[in-house]
């Protein structure tokens, strides 16, 4: 039996495509977490909200906004396509775009309240010290956090390893390119493949569940001094 | 300390995850090479069954491999307007090809009526039958589509009319023999034409009315051929799409489907060999 017929490609692209988004999502949310923790600014409530808003919309509604985002017909999507030849739409990096999409805020949250817990007075010596605000967000403020930051990856990551909808809608459901495991799961359900629905279905549990388990054993590592920084 | 720390458990995860992705290599190399190769058929949920065993006789022969995307007509239509890199559309109707051939998104000569589509009714199998599968007789469909307004039917499973050309016929056949009224609060709609058929396979609908090709070769459920003067003609279209960057393999496939062969096969899924193109 030939591997993808095992159900090895549409995991290794589950993989590949969760991995991609929660990469991105540690890039763009760190940077967006921190600033929403220690930063008071004006729209910063407004800001809160559409960052967390694709937490509870239905991805549905995301996979819409988002055809109207970055579908042929948008400006962003018109724009793709002249410069890359090809339309962004139903590739693997539309997947990866839906995917980081409704994923990230999962980061985003968990960080957030990570470096909330941060006491600011660490921070303040630092700035003492005359280190600059960015060194400071990488050496002090982020290890600090590191907890939070974890636990964010940790959901975001399993979040995008069950995205559907959103990648449903703006990548589509073809075999070898953009079926993803949980697409290969609805599929083969519709097609009354229960055997490769199971099968699917166990290593999706199997990988994901490992995951978390290996990430919440990360989190209670012991030898760590600062774990819990004075208030 | 700290960041070493956080760093590395990030590079493990980088490592362990790309570890995994070069397991699965062999796997993804195959499925790349296909690509490469592989002609992109989008296909009416209909065909879920008859196709695939076409696209494997097509690879018997020395064809190249077909990626099957299942879908209702509908559902596909939205997704080849808005940039799905299809190679050819075997649509459950011709209104799909006609809007796509208004948008120039077509090869106007690839154009053809490759299948007359039947609506069937079938039941779902009572638990006793489904547990002996050794049962020669098959489960019974209902006689008649009336049967299908009686009190003892709760669902009755179809494709969503709003997209799906069987939806929209199982529909009409229902509204013809007057009994809508009477079983619109029972229908259970399937996001297609397979999925409807699932429900009732699985035992989760009581009856429905679905594609005679998902139907003809279940050695479980029975079916009973709906009169098609309930409803308008399912005359399935195929075409080739304009933006195909395999016209040469997509049409070496299609005259396939003039051969004996796969002829035999679509036969096999209740389409009738000889189709009227008018």
């Amino acid at each position: 039996m030939s591997l993808p017929a095992l159900g090895t490609w549409p995991l290794a692209l589950s993989l590949f495509v969760a991995m991609l988004a929660t990469a991105c999502a540690l890039l763009v949310g760190l940077p967006l977490a921190w600033l929403l923790a220690r930063r008071r600014f004006r729209g910063r409530a407004l800001l809160e909200i559409l960052v967390l808003l694709p937490m509870v919309l239905p991805p549905t509604v995301i996979g819409y906004y988002l055809l109207l985002g970055v579908g042929r017909r948008s400006m962003i999507g018109g724009w793709y396509e002249s410069l890359m030849g090809a339309p962004l739409v139903f590739t693997p990096g539309a997947a990866v775009l839906a995917t980081f999409v409704a994923a990230a805020p999962f980061l985003v949250r968990a960080a957030q309240g990570g470096f909330e817990q941060v006491d600011a007075s660490y921070e303040d010596a630092a700035r003492t010290l005359g280190r600059s605000e960015w060194s400071i967000f990488l050496t002090v403020t982020t290890p600090l956090a590191w907890r939070g930051i974890l636990a964010g990856t940790a959901l975001c990551f399993a979040r995008a390893m069950g995205e559907f909808g959103a990648t449903l809608m703006l990548a589509g459901n073809i075999p070898g390119r953009t079926q993803t495991a949980s697409l290969a799961v609805y599929d083969a359900v519709q097609a009354g493949d229960f055997a490769r629905a199971s099968r699917l279905a166990i290593l999706l549990s199997v990988m994901t569940g490992v995951a978390l388990w290996a990430l919440t054993r990360a989190g209670r590592a012991p030898s760590d001094p600062l774990r819990e920084p004075p208030r | 300390m700290r960041p070493t720390s956080v760093v590395r458990i990030m590079q493990r995860m980088i490592i362990a995850g790309l570890a995994v992705l070069t397991a699965c290599t062999p796997g993804d190399q195959k499925a790349t090479t296909d690509a490469g190769t592989a002609i992109t058929v989008f296909a009416a949920a209909d065909l879920r069954f008859a196709l695939v065993d076409v696209a494997r006789l097509y690879r018997e022969q020395g064809g190249d491999s077909l990626v099957l995307v299942f879908g209702s007509t509908g559902d596909l239509t939205t997704q080849i307007i808005n940039g799905a890199p299809a190679d050819v559309f075997f649509a459950a109707n011709a209104q799909a090809i006609d809007s796509l051939a208004a948008r120039a998104m077509i090869v106007d000569s690839t154009r053809r009526v490759y299948a007359i589509g039947r609506l069937a009714l079938i039941a779902r199998c009572p638990t006793v039958l489904r547990v002996a599968q050794t049962t020669v007789a098959r489960c019974p469909a209902p006689s008649r589509i009336e049967d299908v307004a009686a009190a003892s039917v709760q669902s009755i499973a179809i494709a969503d009319p709003a997209h799906a050309p069987y939806g929209k016929a199982a529909r009409q056949a229902l509204e013809r023999a007057g009994l809508w009224p009477a079983v619109e609060q029972r229908i259970v709609l399937g996001s297609n034409v397979s999925q409807a058929y699932q429900f009732v396979s699985t035992g989760n609908a009581d009856v429905g009315l679905v594609a005679l090709s998902l139907v003809a070769r279940d050695s479980m459920l029975g079916h009973t051929l709906v009169d098609v003067s309930l409803h308008d003609p399912l005359r399935q279209t195929l075409a080739v799409m304009a933006s195909s960057t395999h016209q040469a393999a997509t049409a070496k496939f299609l005259a396939f489907l003039n051969t004996p062969a796969a002829k035999a096969a679509m036969h096999d899924f209740g389409f009738a060999e000889d189709v009227p193109q008018h």
